[in-house]
């Protein structure tokens, strides 16, 4: 049986970008074709000009056709930010009982199932929709931590669910944009997820972690603590509110501010660079001048710091404050500006770093992999989810499929 | 007087409420020395994370033990790190200490571990809560050696992006001549920063003034001087005190022999006197002072208090440059109301007319360094 060909898509503020891959049996992932394109008409995610939006991912996906040599065929995935996504957690319990109904007995994985049916239902407001329900740890008679309580005697086992949640016109129109393309959007996953699926391992999931993808209109984060998703988000603040702050505050285009950032930005003040001086050559009626580079690092600074904080306090308000032991993992194209892992380990007072996308061929890990986290990421997701659905195999690959949640 | 009317002068009183702040183990000491013989209404806190330092001050009614969960009564051993770890903890604290607080004097002493480190901090919280800060800083002596001198230069240019104006007083311009005992050397500091800080609040807080200098006044000093600026002052008596107290102004340890005011751009000179004050020698007084140029932004007050008779007392702030406040924040701001609509008109379309990204009641579109009045070095 051929290796089935997956695509997945993000259409992001600054780019839009399509990523065919494979993955093979061994788990490794072979990155087939790769389109990326300069995204216009969508801000912050969300969509505001169609016709605009549509011609680039258009673009973006033949571009990767030729570069693959091979058609994507009628199903892509979308890896979706925006959306104001969120996360909810939902708990769920049955009684346990045993083969004369009295309570008290053998969990059995028909108990397993009904809780996991019980959990999933959670209650979702009319305007969201559910991008993903992620199971947590069982809890067996008020005793949590149990990943698999099948065989325990108990009088009542309980389940977490977590559940993201974006809104739903943000992604409704996304898929109404990849009908008009025309091609049929399978599946939509929240990118931060995606982004954490393609970059930590399974010992820094256990340790806990916080993946922060820093797009260019959105930072999504999602934290992992105990090998599973503890909480997630995004809030709708990137990488063009940085260049957006720079052009208020030196009084530049964006042009000339997007080259400045790139340049000579960093997410830290650095006192001994602070009286070097950048020229910024005149561009569309702006004329060129001269900034200090202080000015420049105090305004990134501050936005990136706020950020950061934002999501360091959403943290602390969920009291996972203290088991981040394998620290702050940053993906996205803000992640390659100068100072944001000095600036991230000094916020939330952990180890930090870039990204580095795992067990992936085609790919310069070292240097892009950060930024296409979040499409690899996606494929990962589908691939997982393919192996476990149709075969039913293996026990492992069961529990793996209610890992993800399933679909209910 | 109807009912509503006297309201409002509560609350007008309400507006100026002052904070003297100790940070750090030298903000601490100087505090402790100046507590006991300020005057009665002045309000005073301090903090640190050193449980040593804070059992010194246990006259002082507000003590702030940032220590938790970082050092646990330990002292930052002189890193700045750890200092500005302990007041990022400390957060919430601060912020109910700084609540209602319209004019924030802060003594800190720079180079050390939690001065240098919790300042900066201390300066953001502020000014997130609204109020002006006013920092009298104490630099280290020459021989303590670069390192420390460049740790506290290293937190003077954090603390210049949230403080609103700086008072720097290098610990070697207050040395004695000659062989000075050590607890007189440390004495004359504290005293001449004391002096600074009650006569600075007598400033502001004195009513019964003929000519009046009041809070945005001050405000106005603090917006334009891009963050530095000297003071002096001095008492004097006698028949021939007024001339006494120019001679004593242009003398202080800050004043570098009136230097500072040939050059000053602007300032705020304060004389209080007794009801023997006259005219002449309050022309006397300001004149001595000013710089010859005609460009110099001089405002005046004038306060008379019984107490004060047969004595003049005089308080000059001299701006060290004069430069356009980068964020325009009129007193509206104080009384905390938000003045960003005209921001907000100028930029709805900047994001390509997007929802606006609102969180917590703040509006994240807004460039954050205008949110959070952080003054952009130019």
């Amino acid at each position: 049986m051929p290796i089935p060909l997956i695509t997945a898509l993000e259409i992001g503020t600054t780019t839009v970008k399509v990523l065919m891959g494979e993955v093979r049996e061994d788990g490794g992932l072979m990155v087939a074709g790769l389109g990326e394109c300069e995204s216009r008409g969508v801000h912050k995610g969300e969509i505001i000009d169609f016709e605009l939006a549509l011609n680039v991912v258009r673009r973006a996906m033949e571009e990767a056709e030729s570069n693959a040599r091979r058609s994507i065929g009628e199903s892509i995935y979308l890896a979706a930010s925006g959306g104001r996504a969120e996360s909810r957690l939902h708990q769920a319990g049955i009684p346990v009982l045993n083969e004369y109904e009295e309570p008290g007995g053998e969990v059995t994985a028909e108990d397993i199932e009904h809780a996991l049916d019980v959990a999933r239902k959670v209650p979702l407001a009319d305007d969201r929709t559910r991008l993903h329900t992620l199971q947590q740890t069982f809890e067996v008679d008020g005793r949590g931590g149990i990943v698999n309580p099948e065989g325990m005697l108990a009088q009542d086992l309980k389940v977490g669910m977590l559940l993201i949640h974006g809104r739903r016109s943000t992604v409704e129109n996304l898929k109404k944009l990849l009908l008009a393309v025309p091609v049929t959007c399978s599946d939509a996953a929240f990118a931060g997820f995606c982004s954490a699926l393609a970059v930590l391992t399974p010992e820094q999931k256990r340790a806990g972690a916080v993946v922060i993808d820093l797009g260019g209109g959105t930072t999504d984060y999602v934290v992992y603590n105990a090998g599973v998703v503890k909480l997630a988000g995004s809030i709708a603040v990137g990488g063009s509110h940085i260049t957006e702050d720079i052009c208020s505050g030196l009084n530049i285009n964006r042009r000339q501010a997007e080259a400045l950032k790139k340049e000579s930005g960093n997410a830290v003040i650095n006192a001994m660079a602070s009286e070097q001086s950048i020229s910024v050559p005149s561009d569309g009626g702006f004329s060129g001048r001269v900034v200090r580079s202080v000015t420049l690092h105090t305004i990134i600074h501050a936005r990136m710091e706020e950020t950061f904080r934002l999501i360091a306090d959403q943290i602390e308000s969920n009291g996972l404050a203290g088991v981040l032991n394998a620290g702050i993992v940053l993906t996205g194209g803000g992640s390659a500006l100068d100072g944001a892992v000095d600036l991230a380990q000094q916020v939330f007072n952990a180890p930090a770093q870039i990204g580095k996308v795992c067990d992936c061929v085609g790919v310069s890990t070292k240097n892009e992999g950060a930024r296409f986290a979040a499409v690899i990421g996606a494929v990962r997701y589908v691939a997982d989810q393919k192996s476990a659905e149709p075969e039913k195999a293996s026990r492992l690959r069961q529990w793996f499929s209610k890992l993800w949640g399933g679909r209910s | 007087m109807s009912i509503d009317t006297l309201n409002i002068l509560e609350s007008g009183r309400e507006l100026r409420r002052i904070l003297v702040l100790g940070i750090g183990g030298a903000g601490c000491s100087v505090v402790a020395r100046i507590a006991p013989r300020a005057p009665e209404g002045m309000e005073f806190a301090v903090m640190d994370c050193d449980f040593q330092t804070l059992e010194t001050c246990a006259h002082i009614e507000n003590r702030l033990d940032a220590s938790k969960g970082v050092t646990d009564g330990l002292s930052a051993g002189g890193d700045m790190e750890t200092g500005r770890r302990c007041a990022e903890k400390a957060g919430k604290p601060i912020d109910a200490l700084l609540s209602g607080v319209d004019l924030l004097l802060v003594v800190v002493g720079l180079g050390g571990g939690f001065g240098g480190g919790a300042a900066p901090v201390v300066a953001r919280v502020a000014r997130n809560a609204g109020a002006q800060t006013l920092f009298f800083t104490l630099f280290p002596f020459k021989f303590e050696g670069g390192v420390v001198r460049g740790k506290a230069h290293n937190s003077l240019r954090r603390l210049r992006t949230y403080a609103d104006a700086i008072i720097q007083m290098p610990n070697s311009r207050i040395q004695l001549d000659g062989d000075a005992l050590l607890e007189d050397s440390m004495e004359r500091a504290g005293r001449t920063l004391a002096a600074g800080v009650v006569g600075l609040w007598r400033l502001l807080t004195q009513t019964a003034s003929v000519c009046n200098l009041d809070f945005s006044t001050l405000h106005t000093l603090l917006r334009h001087c891009d963050a530095t600026c000297r003071f002096s002052c001095a008492v004097a008596t006698g028949d021939d005190r007024a001339a006494e107290l120019v001679e004593m102004l242009r003398s202080h340890p800050l004043a570098e022999d009136g230097a500072v005011f040939e050059n000053a751009p602007g300032m705020i000179v304060g004389i209080t006197g007794g009801e023997d004050l006259r005219l002449s020698e309050v022309q006397q007084i300001v004149d001595g002072v000013s710089p010859e140029n005609e460009e110099c932004w001089i405002k005046m007050g004038v306060a008379t208090d019984p107490a004060f008779t047969g004595r003049l007392a005089a308080i000059v702030l001299a701006a060290e440059s004069w430069k356009e406040p980068l964020v325009e924040d009129t007193l509206g701001a104080i009384s905390g109301q938000s003045e960003l609509t005209g921001v907000l008109k100028s930029r709805s379309r900047a994001f390509g007319g997007a929802e606006r990204t609102i969180w917590n009641g703040e509006d994240l579109d807004i460039p954050t360094y205008l949110r959070r009045k952080i003054k952009l070095p130019r």
